[in-house]
């Protein structure tokens, strides 16, 4: 089966499904879904090894540039993405860190959806830090996290210290590397 | 010792200028039939100093921005980026030796992270419970008298490279018999901080014509890419040229060149393993004797004012110069600047001192002496031995512009020395 083109309503012409006559209004973007069928984007490049991605919401109004490597964001993908989940390939890389970001004059529409995907992609209580060791894999960090209270984001030497409380054979080591990072 | 040598990490977390100066730790250790290899960890951003490392089989970067913009998402992405970076670079058998030469804490706590069991850091570490380590007297001396130029009278790379056990008299640099000193004059008149900028585009452009026209060679303004835009500022109307090159590029230009004059920065430090002669114009936080480059370099320190042009032209011509005339210091210069060359005394440690054309009065020679009896002091006690009982009372009674301060610090020191100085002062007062 061949791919359709991606389709592109034009808001002012009749929709080709014959809605006008219904009196419906179109309201699919570019690279969006219509008609049901959800039409993905490609995920974009990752990052270079060591670097978050950085997620670029924005509501298409132009102004800005989005820094370079970053990946554009509709309010609307960050609305959707906030509420239902983020796509898979922004999923699997919470682990490498998301920034999601806006220009300094965005409008309102635009900080309140990049703060709700923001904290949804980027968890910083104990509990989205847990959840996250436990999809490194790293047995350590997850013994260290369930020893922390719930009440707050804990830095790199709350960390190092409950890591430092922790039997597992690997916690001093990354109580270590944790230590560097407080003071980098 | 491992079987098949011993396999040495240099952990060079620092700026350009600073990663250079491991050029003689790696290429001592590179040397030695016990080695292995000699592997050089450094940050992303001066991979292009790590790459004129000599001696060296493997080079690992850090991303230094990258940690601290993962930093700003949660703590396990950087967390996971440095302990996968460390896995990588250990790989899995870690290193039998850990040279770390800078004294940030996070160079201090990662470098035991980097061992084999049963292996060894030699510098600055942390321990598990979090107390510091020095492995040697030298280190324990960086830590607790810095890099103050009123106190300090060591080149802090000759310390860690102290501690690291690489003897420090026989390095050649990195070309060995130097360059023809017969093409342009080279000047870097930006550093890494603003504070240690020397004067305005004005006094660099008539600095450069001056120099230029002294000699009857071209010039070259050097500097980072984001620099170019001033570079051609100062260039104008001078006939000199802009050279924002790579590192590498900028080792031909200075194998060459006729001289060099620079703030303190990078240049400098290539210039020294060039052998290329250069005036550091020093201010701020630069100056003393922590951070000389090398032998080639004639350090002009601003104490409360910075040299004008006519004193550099004066100084530069005279320092570029192989019969240089002799040139009398202007007695404003005891109190504004300080005028000294770099020289390795009979033990490899760099020093700094008067300049042999220049005419000045007994003082400096005094402010001198007191910085070489002060490092023959400390070079006693890194050997663990006590200095005699008479070097200390010379100190006592030591007439320098810096002896007071120095003294009173060795009475406050903790250790073997400090007693030795209260002990001479209780002696004196006895004798009273």
């Amino acid at each position: 089966m061949t791919r359709r083109a991606t389709p592109l309503l034009d808001p002012t012409g009749p929709a080709a499904d014959g809605s006008a006559a219904t009196g419906a209004v179109p309201h699919a973007i570019v690279g969006d879904s219509l008609l049901g069928i959800v039409v993905a984007n490609p995920p974009p490049p990752p990052p270079p090894s060591g670097e978050p991605t950085v997620v670029w919401v924005h509501d298409g109004a132009g102004g800005t540039e989005p820094p370079p490597g970053a990946t554009s964001c509709t309010v609307d993908e960050a609305l959707r993405w906030a509420a239902d989940g983020p796509p898979p390939w922004l999923h699997r890389r919470r682990l490498e860190g998301i920034l999601v970001q806006y220009a300094a004059d965005a409008p309102a529409a635009v900080r309140r959806a990049a703060r709700g995907l923001r904290e949804r992609v980027t968890p910083r209580d104990v509990a989205g830090l847990r959840d996250l060791a436990v999809a490194w894999g790293n047995p350590a960090l997850v013994d260290a996290l369930a020893r922390l209270g719930a009440h707050r984001a804990p830095t790199f030497a709350d960390l190092a210290r409950a890591l430092g409380r922790s039997d597992d054979p690997d916690a001093p080591h990354f109580a270590r590397l944790c230590w560097a990072l407080e003071h980098l | 010792m491992p079987p098949g040598g011993e396999r040495i990490a240099v952990l060079a977390l620092q700026r350009l200028g600073d990663v250079l100066t491991a050029a003689r730790v790696t290429e001592a250790l590179s040397r030695r039939a016990c080695t292995a290899s000699v592997e050089v960890i450094h940050w992303d951003a001066t991979s292009q100093a790590a790459a004129l490392l000599p001696g060296v089989s493997a080079r690992h970067a850090l991303p230094f921005g990258g940690l601290r913009r993962a930093a700003r998402a949660h703590p396990l992405a950087p967390l996971r980026t440095l302990s996968r970076a460390v896995d990588h670079i250990t790989d899995a058998r870690g290193f039998d030796r850990v040279i770390n030469l800078s004294s940030t804490r996070f160079s201090c706590w990662l470098a035991p992270a980097l061992l084999s069991p049963g292996g060894t850091v030699s510098g600055p570490s942390i321990d598990p419970l979090g107390r510091y380590a020095a492995s040697s007297n030298a280190i324990t001396y960086l830590n607790e008298w810095g890099v103050d130029p009123e106190l300090n009278v060591f080149a802090h790379q000759d310390l860690y490279a102290h501690a690291a056990g690489v003897r420090l008299a026989g390095f050649s640099g990195l070309r060995e018999g130097g360059g023809r000193r017969s093409g342009p004059i080279v000047f870097h008149p930006f550093g890494s901080e603003r504070a240690k900028d020397w004067r305005t585009a004005d006094d660099w452009r008539a600095l450069v014509g001056r120099l230029g026209a002294t000699f009857g060679r071209p010039c070259v303004l050097m500097g980072a890419p984001f620099e170019a835009e001033a570079l051609a500022d100062i260039a104008r109307g001078t006939g000199a040229t802009v050279a924002t090159w790579p590192l590498s590029a900028c080792v031909g230009l200075l194998d060459d060149a006729t001289g060099l004059v620079s703030v303190d920065t990078v240049a400098i430090h290539l210039a020294a393993l060039l052998g290329c002669p250069n005036v550091a114009l020093r201010q701020g936080p630069a100056r003393g004797l922590a951070f000389v480059a090398g032998t080639a370099e004639l350090c002009v320190d601003a104490e409360h004012d910075m040299a004008s042009v006519d004193e550099v032209v004066a100084l530069a011509e005279r320092h570029f110069s192989e019969r240089p005339i002799p040139l009398a210091a202007d007695p404003s210069w005891r109190t504004r600047l300080r005028i000294r060359e770099g020289y390795r005394d009979h033990y490899g440690f760099l020093g700094l001192a008067t300049p042999s054309w220049c005419r000045a009065d007994g003082d400096w020679k005094v402010d001198d002496a007191s910085d070489r009896q002060w490092r023959g002091l400390w070079r006693t006690s890194f050997d663990g031995e006590q200095p005699p009982r008479a070097v200390i009372e010379a100190l006592m009674n030591g007439t320098g512009r810096f002896d007071a301060p120095r003294w009173d610090a060795l009475l406050r020191a903790p250790d073997g020395l400090g007693c030795a100085a209260r002990g001479c002062v209780r002696g004196s007062q006895s004798a009273a």
